[in-house]
């Protein structure tokens, strides 16, 4: 199958949140790359249907989604960035709910239901009322209303924030299960989890796409520009002043090993590192404020 | 997807909070209806809640029965020859000017708990004393003329014409008989009663659309295949049939335990309520036509309350609008009850039917008409017509709005 995003632009007043992206999204896991303010979640809502472009067309397999109506419902599954639920509702009467919604058979449903609930941990908790569970367990449930209805296009809005490390885990062994013969489309400021997901990746910056294709591909563009260095710790704060670090690691005895990018060496004894995504991201959105998560 | 949409607002925990306040206060209203009546005998003694009811259904007994111009022109003859024996004429209630066992005293502490102030308005006098037997037998006439002259003096020929043309269905004789009508207080109690069910139906629809907004829940349920048209037209219809039940099921408490004390009350709406009731109704009628304008208006309120839902993010703001809509008919008939423009936004307003000091047991004793160049309609009417007419379109309205919603 495949999802054609034909010019899309989305305005809001005299801001551009999405300016006139065009990509094709083939069957496997994408990965949605940018700082916060790129247009990812406008992208991925105007993708889902709930938010009408302000110029541009989604195509799926040659059809308009806009004039697909239930059909593109039928087949989607949506997790936002900030999951909604109602208080009252335990797990159980959640995806029951969304089950009818989604138009699914009684049996299918009950099913499925049991079969996700499995997956993602959540069968301990099925009674539970998802008012009372954790961030990451109630990030589970909004992941298992959007896998209900089997869909074939799967977009999920930071859908690994607030899982621990063996449930970020569990779940990329499940969407890499999943993707086949499917559209998985996740955005995520964890570029580590993109990395271990995605066959292929589309960079967003400032509303516009700057750049898609496999990770291999996209990591061409900062080969040779990664490197490493001992620094001793001392000497940190003037580093992280004038050099772009990637990461940080004590090695003891007062040094610290720095991971940075730059178009050349620019620490003393410096060795060229294997180019991963969080490098990318860090070179390509030099002028934004490093993020935590990164 | 009606179904589940009802059983999602019935496990809300403040959809039953709200119900039972609603309840609660429609008891507090029936407990005001007949605990708080006072009644004070000749003797001195003073009886109220049950008791006061009992003797005033006592008191009431002779006077039950068709008010014939004869019947009446009787009365006011026996209450001549009082005065002159006793020297001085009761006006109001009950008399120990009249010693207990005379007729003539029963009979005038009778009608003067039914309907003397139908006699006073009519006859223009100020004291039941004033009243000659042949003015009371002459009530039915004086009546018209005196429809015909509040009519001249506040709108002109035309309306005038209409009002006595309404009128001219009204059967004579009056008739009266003890009952929830005119032995409680229900003219003050009920109307109040049902507008706190109305706000409590609006409360509970405020969020129905506003808070899936605010919580994203909106998001997900608008990418389902049946999240969009379907989910907003059962959202819809639930929220609409759990505002009906809840109104239907306190105004029968209310009626049914009202009914059980009082008793029916066939008397006609002109000797109890005032003579400017225009249609052919007794209180019973009043009673239906009352509680048939408060469920228009409960209708009409919710569904208005949906659609601002529909289209707003924030719960407190629709709760807010929906409230301030809610109370402007009770503010208008005291800022601008003279106007014809407060007239006409108290009426066309969804809870033009419900308010305090307005609503169908005020307006259909008041003869006020709508008035749109030569067209005139008695506000009774409107008040009927408007929430037909508003709760489809409020509908759509909100249906529409769910259906094109944007979360930016």
């Amino acid at each position: 199958m495949k999802l054609e995003i034909q010019n899309l632009t989305r305005r809001f007043g005299p801001k551009t949140a999405v300016d006139d992206v065009s990509l094709t999204l083939t069957s496997g896991v994408w990965g949605l790359i940018g700082a916060n303010g790129a247009g990812k979640t406008t992208l991925m809502r105007m993708l889902a249907g709930i938010l009408t472009p302000t110029s541009g067309r989604i195509l799926c397999d040659g059809a308009d989604t806009r004039a697909m109506g239930e059909a593109w419902r039928d087949m989607l599954g949506y997790l936002p960035q900030h999951f909604g639920f109602y208080p009252e509702f335990t797990v159980a009467d959640y995806l029951d709910y969304m089950a009818a919604l989604k138009g699914l058979e009684k049996k299918f449903a009950r099913e499925k239901i049991e079969e996700l609930c499995e997956i993602l941990s959540l069968t301990r908790v099925y009674r539970n009322k998802i008012k009372k569970l954790s961030g990451g367990t109630q990030r589970r449930v909004g992941i298992a209303q959007a896998m209900l209805n089997d869909p074939e296009v799967l977009i999920l809005d930071e859908p690994t924030s607030g899982l621990d490390p063996g449930e970020r885990v569990r779940f990329r062994n499940l969407l890499s299960e999943f993707a086949r013969e499917r559209i998985v489309l996740i955005s995520t400021h964890i570029v580590s989890d993109i990395e271990y997901i995605a066959a292929e990746n589309a960079i967003m910056k400032d509303g516009r796409l700057i750049d898609a294709g496999t990770t291999e591909q996209l990591l061409r563009a900062v080969e040779g520009k990664v490197f490493t260095a001992l620094v001793p710790d001392g000497l940190l704060d003037r580093v992280e002043r004038e050099v772009r670090v990637v990461s940080l690691k004590n090695e003891g005895g007062g040094q610290v090993l720095v991971r940075y990018v730059a178009d050349a060496p620019l620490l003393g004894g410096s060795e060229m590192a294997e180019p991963r995504l969080e490098d990318l991201y860090l070179w390509l959105f030099k002028d934004e404020r490093r993020q935590d998560d990164v | 997807m009606y179904k589940l949409e009802m059983k999602r607002l019935l496990k809300t925990r403040s959809t039953w909070i709200l119900m039972a306040a609603a309840m609660l206060v429609t008891l507090i209203f029936w407990c005001i209806n007949v605990f708080d009546a006072y009644y004070y005998s000749n003797d001195g003694k003073s009886y109220h809640g049950l008791d006061a009811m009992e003797m005033r259904r006592i008191i009431a007994e002779s006077a039950e029965g068709e008010w014939t111009p004869e019947r009446l022109r009787d009365v006011f003859t026996q209450i001549a020859e009082a005065n002159a024996n006793y020297g001085a004429a009761a006006d109001g209630a009950a008399n120990d000017n009249y010693g207990s066992g005379n007729n003539t005293t029963s009979s005038v502490a009778d009608y003067t708990l039914t309907f003397m102030r139908s006699l006073l308005q009519v006859c223009d006098v100020q004291y039941s004393n004033e009243i000659t037997p042949e003015m009371a037998a002459q009530y039915y006439t004086l009546r018209k003329a005196h429809i015909e002259e509040i009519m001249t003096f506040n709108y002109g020929p035309e309306v005038t014409a209409a009002a006595l043309k309404l009128d001219e269905n009204t059967a004579e004789p009056f008739y009266y008989e003890f009952g929830f009508g005119t032995g409680s207080d229900i003219a003050s109690t009920l109307p109040v009663s049902l507008f706190a069910v109305a706000i409590v139906c609006s409360i509970i629809c405020a969020p129905v659309f506003a808070s899936d907004y605010s919580t994203g829940a909106d998001d997900i349920q608008r990418c389902a295949r049946y999240g969009c048209k379907r989910l907003g037209k059962a959202k819809l219809l639930a929220a609409m049939t759990l505002s009906s039940a809840l109104y239907i099921v306190c105004s029968a408490v209310f009626v049914a335990l009202t009914l059980a004390v009082y008793g029916d009350d066939k008397t006609s709406a002109q000797l109890a309520l005032d003579a400017l009731v225009l249609i052919d109704i007794d209180m019973t009628g009043v009673l239906v036509l009352t509680l048939l304008a408060g469920f228009l208006s409960v209708l009409a309120m919710p569904v208005f309350t949906l659609w601002l839902s529909a289209r707003m993010k924030s719960s407190v703001a629709v709760l807010a609008i929906a409230l301030a809509v809610a109370m402007t008919p009770t503010f208008l008939v005291i800022l601008l009850r003279e106007g014809a423009l407060g007239d006409w936004l108290r009426l066309l307003l969804p809870s033009g039917g419900l308010g305090l000091g307005t609503g169908m047991f005020v307006d259909i004793q008041i003869g006020e008409f709508l008035t749109l160049g030569s067209l005139a309609i008695w506000t009774p009417f409107v008040m009927l017509a408007a929430p037909v007419i508003e709760t489809p379109v409020f509908a759509l309205l909100a249906k529409r709005a769910y259906v094109r919603h944007e979360c930016r």
